[in-house]
């Protein structure tokens, strides 16, 4: 697993720089801008966009073949991919609170923990991306799963539109929402366990 | 007889392709060469036996056990090359180092570096601006460097330069000095495996031709050049494949079905190889 999480972070490093700065640009924007919520839910919903971003190079290369010939085990090789949708949305959450924090800075109510209370369905809406895609990536590849992908893309990105131009914090600030999602992430996680277990490598 | 590798009745079918009930086994100390033309059923038969793809019938046994059971702990003492080696293009020699010193618990720093210094290969240059040898050369020395007790590899030295591919089978050759390593090598560089390898096994159009060690092979086949009449005295039970020119026939025979007065002349394993496959 630590192996995995090296080589992405490798990876990412590479090929993640114009992905990293956006997620900086919308952080900014969500923390001195005016839509403060809508810009810091693209940012965590980029964040979650990394593991797929990088199983498309990954496919590109031929590594989802290659890698079946080291030591690792079909959980460790799934796993690794949503630990680092975890590590990659908790980064940027934790980069949230830290810029508000920046932002506060001076005034009476400058605590690091002011946002925390927000940080929670705020991570939780990262995770919507990653529950629905991973599986389909797992099951048909990326090359095969990309409409899917896109129309996942295009349906989450309407959705919060809708949600979030009315009543931005009547959803997220809901403990269902948290947990239903944090639901929806482990049940997607065990899906894709299963679905990668049998898949097989003819057509790839 | 303990074997490395042991493949039982192995089918594959396809629409348009029918991997027939492949039998043979790799004993440990030993070479195979898996020798095939292109679509003969060679990759296929090494992703079976991989197990990244679905048999439709037969067994595959790794050191005794079953490959739909292969444990990483098993995988531990597997090195493998593939003819496509799947690294990111991004990553380096001593990036690749890291990663897999996490990946292999017995992955070994000072082979791995001393393997590159070796075979010239370059430490920081990333690996979509290695030449194919390069590519080929890292794959063998990752697949080398936690010191595995079976090499599988596939179409190695397919793109390599005289040169490279002469280094190449010199680590293979240095590898099995040691009696409990063993190697299943394909190619369809005949050549290359009749240098190195102790067993030879042909596959064609999805079947098992033959696998008998390479010296009983090249002991018990030879060729004849012989005229039409005296084609016809011969055993026609020692005879597996004959040639028609206007110069008269070749014909490819088992050696001990034919009277020790004829003038026999010795086969490699690539004129075997295409004797056997055009009889076919």
């Amino acid at each position: 697993m630590k192996a995995l999480l090296r080589k992405d972070f490798y990876m990412s490093i590479k090929y993640a720089r114009i992905w990293g700065f956006s997620i900086l640009i919308f952080l900014f924007v969500s923390v001195w801008g005016d839509q403060t919520s809508l810009f810091a839910l693209y940012a965590i919903f980029m964040a979650g966009m990394l593991p797929y971003t990088l199983m498309a190079y990954e496919e590109n290369c031929k590594w989802h073949i290659y890698c079946k010939i080291f030591p690792y085990s079909p959980v460790q090789i799934v796993s690794e991919k949503y630990l680092l949708t975890l590590l990659s949305i908790g980064s940027v959450g934790l980069l949230w609170v830290f810029l508000h924090f920046v932002h506060t800075l001076g005034s009476p109510e400058s605590s690091p923990f002011t946002q925390f209370t927000d940080l929670l369905p705020l991570l939780a809406f990262g995770l919507i991306g990653p529950s629905m895609i991973l599986p389909v990536l797992f099951k048909f590849g990326v090359t095969r799963g990309r409409m899917m992908y896109y129309l996942f893309i295009a349906l989450i990105f309407a959705v919060s539109l809708i949600l979030f131009s009315h009543e931005p914090h009547f959803l997220l600030n809901s403990f269902l929402f948290v947990w239903g999602l944090l639901f929806l992430f482990i049940f997607s996680w065990f899906l894709s366990i299963h679905f990668y277990k049998n898949t097989s490598y003819e057509h790839f | 007889m303990n074997y490395a590798l042991e493949v039982k009745d192995l089918c594959k079918i396809y629409p348009d392709f029918f991997l027939d009930h492949i039998n043979f086994a790799l004993p440990y100390g030993c070479i195979m060469g898996l020798i095939g033309e292109n679509g003969a059923g060679k990759s296929t038969i090494l992703k079976l036996i991989l197990n990244q793809i679905k048999k439709d019938q037969g067994d595959v046994f790794l050191f005794g056990q079953d490959v739909s059971q292969l444990t990483p702990k098993i995988r531990e003492h597997i090195g493998i090359v593939l003819d496509e080696i799947g690294i990111p293009g991004c990553l380096n020699a001593k990036q690749i180092h890291a990663i897999m010193r996490d990946t292999y618990q017995n992955w070994d720093e000072s082979y791995f570096f001393h393997s590159l210094k070796e075979l010239a290969i370059p430490i920081t240059k990333p690996f979509k601006d290695f030449s194919r040898g390069m590519k080929m050369k890292l794959g063998i020395v990752i697949a080398l460097s936690h010191h595995p007790k079976l090499l599988i590899l596939d179409e190695v030295t397919n793109g390599l330069d005289p040169l490279a591919r002469d280094e190449v089978l010199d680590v293979f050759n240095e590898f099995t000095r040691d009696e409990n390593h063993s190697i299943l090598l394909s190619s369809h560089i005949v050549s290359d495996l009749e240098k190195i390898c102790d067993y030879i096994t042909f596959i064609h159009k999805g079947k098992l031709l033959l696998c008998e060690e390479k010296d009983w092979l090249l002991s018990q086949y030879g060729v004849i050049h012989c005229t039409a009449e005296e084609f016809q005295n011969f055993n026609q039970a020692a005879i597996k494949g004959k040639k028609e020119s206007a110069y008269g026939i070749h014909v490819l025979v088992e050696r001990d079905k034919i009277p020790s007065n004829n003038k026999i002349r010795p086969i490699n394993i690539e004129d075997l190889f295409v004797w056997m496959a055009k009889e076919e």
